[in-house]
């Protein structure tokens, strides 16, 4: 278990290096992926909710880290849809890609939603325009690099085939 | 005995859950200062060398110094024409008082890109410059080719952030080069970058050029920013430019910090005022080439 905790924040410190160097690079018509966010998924769909709410917390805070402002809110935010992610885990067929690219779409956009709102004590005023302009196209981008990062998180930690529900 | 299990086994989920939303809470709460220690600490510990190592790519280093002086030798000369220029325009509107200007001696500092910011909602970039090189919030930031890029948000010891003009809140005062019309630059995820507080009957047309205007704040007046790429009025008789950046938001490998000019002009940052937290940013559209 230790071996795989420590594969687990080698993964996240690499998503976040290549969050701050890559994402930028691959933004489509200013859109980036989200690659921490991928692996607190991926983390969710096989530890389940403790162990997503608890990815979702170290990513978060890597990503405040190594953001200008809002020390906390992706912590929080990340944790909440970590956690929901890993309830619906045992709901769901985690082989599947499709599966896989409809979770991320569906929790992108539900995080970057909640950080609208958060954010934004006034969020509620253009919560709509945002998830149009902002969010889902944000969230397909992240949806469609899924099946990839994913399988490559997995290679990396090493979950057995049949996944276990111990946290981490 | 499963329905135990499996109720404590839910107990526990959510006790997880709870913990950490109450350390990000309490993370959330914290003074500004203490954010900024805690994130400075963190990144600067763990991701800025890396970033930087990354970054500058391996080898080549002492051909890279020679370049990157090259290009701060550039730069400083391309701000001395504008300055020139400036001062050219200057002189032609008060030829009786016609003088011959100091050249303005500008002191820049060079800085590498080494990261984005990790949330996608914003725009601003990490450099490696930070306090320890005197890098301070507000300073303006120029790009290779001399036109604005935009500001420094937030300084760390090692690193510090950048925020670009196609962003929110970073308003800038601007002036016409060829008709002195003030302005003030904004950016819109409509529009882009344009004009607004233009007066009325202003002249002006395609292809003028934007450039600091200098208003009592940190930046130092007559550097580019870029040109009025078009031109209309609105239903209320109000008119709406424009602008094309000079700088390319898209590819920025180096900038430079500016200081200030030794005159001591300080320029003004209008409608700086800024959220506690960022906000989430639709991508750039409109006359921008990010």
């Amino acid at each position: 278990m230790m071996l795989r905790l420590l594969r687990f924040f080698l993964l996240l410190y690499v998503a976040v290096i290549l969050q701050t160097v890559l994402a930028g690079r691959l933004e489509v018509l200013g859109v980036r992926p989200d690659f921490p966010f991928l692996l607190v998924l991926i983390v969710a769909l096989h530890e389940g909710a403790a162990g997503g709410a608890l990815c979702g917390f170290f990513a978060g805070l890597f990503v405040d880290a190594n953001s200008a402002h809002a020390f906390g809110v992706s912590s929080l935010t990340n944790s909440i849809v970590g956690f929901l992610a890993g309830s619906l885990a045992d709901r769901l067929v985690r082989e599947s890609l499709l599966t896989r690219a409809i979770v991320a779409l569906v929790a992108t956009c539900l995080r970057d939603q909640m950080l609208v709102l958060m954010l934004q004590p006034w969020g509620f005023v253009n919560f709509f325009a945002m998830l149009v302009k902002s969010s889902l196209p944000g969230a397909l981008y992240t949806a469609i690099l899924s099946p990839l990062v994913m399988a490559l998180s997995e290679w990396g930690i090493r979950w057995d085939k049949e996944p276990s529900r111990a946290i981490l | 005995v499963p329905v135990l299990t499996d109720y404590l086994s839910r107990r526990g989920e959510i006790l997880v859950l709870v913990l950490v939303v109450v350390i990000s809470v309490t993370l959330m709460l914290l003074s500004s200062n203490d954010k900024v220690a805690v994130a400075g600490k963190i990144n600067d510990a763990a991701f800025t060398p890396f970033q930087i190592a990354l970054s500058r790519g391996g080898g080549l280093l002492e051909a890279k110094a020679e370049n990157d002086s090259l290009r701060f030798e550039l730069v400083k000369a391309s701000l001395h024409l504008m300055g020139m220029q400036e001062s050219e325009r200057e002189n032609e509107r008060l030829r009786s008082m016609l003088t011959l200007r100091e050249e303005p001696g500008w002191n820049l500092i060079a800085a590498r890109v080494v990261g984005h910011e990790a949330s996608r909602s914003s725009r601003e970039f990490k450099i490696d410059k930070g306090a320890r090189d005197d890098l301070r919030k507000n300073l303006a930031v120029v790009t290779l080719e001399g036109g604005l890029l935009g500001r420094v948000t937030k300084v760390g010891p090692h690193s510090a952030f950048v925020r670009p003009l196609c962003a929110r809140h970073c308003n800038v005062s601007v002036r016409l080069a060829r008709t002195r019309t003030e302005a003030i630059l904004e950016w819109s995820p409509e529009l882009g970058l344009n004009l607004t507080f233009l007066p009325f009957r202003a002249e002006f047309s395609k292809g003028d050029e934007v450039v600091t205007s200098g208003l009592g704040g940190v930046f130092p007046r007559g550097i580019l920013v870029g040109t009025v790429s078009n031109i209309e009025t609105l239903p209320d008789g109000t008119l709406r430019a424009l602008v094309d950046p000079k700088a390319r938001f898209d590819a920025v490998d180096e900038v430079f910090i500016v200081f200030g000019s030794p005159e001591g002009e300080e320029e003004e940052i209008l409608g700086d005022v800024e959220p506690s937290v960022a906000i989430p940013e639709p991508a750039p559209t409109g006359s921008g080439k990010s």
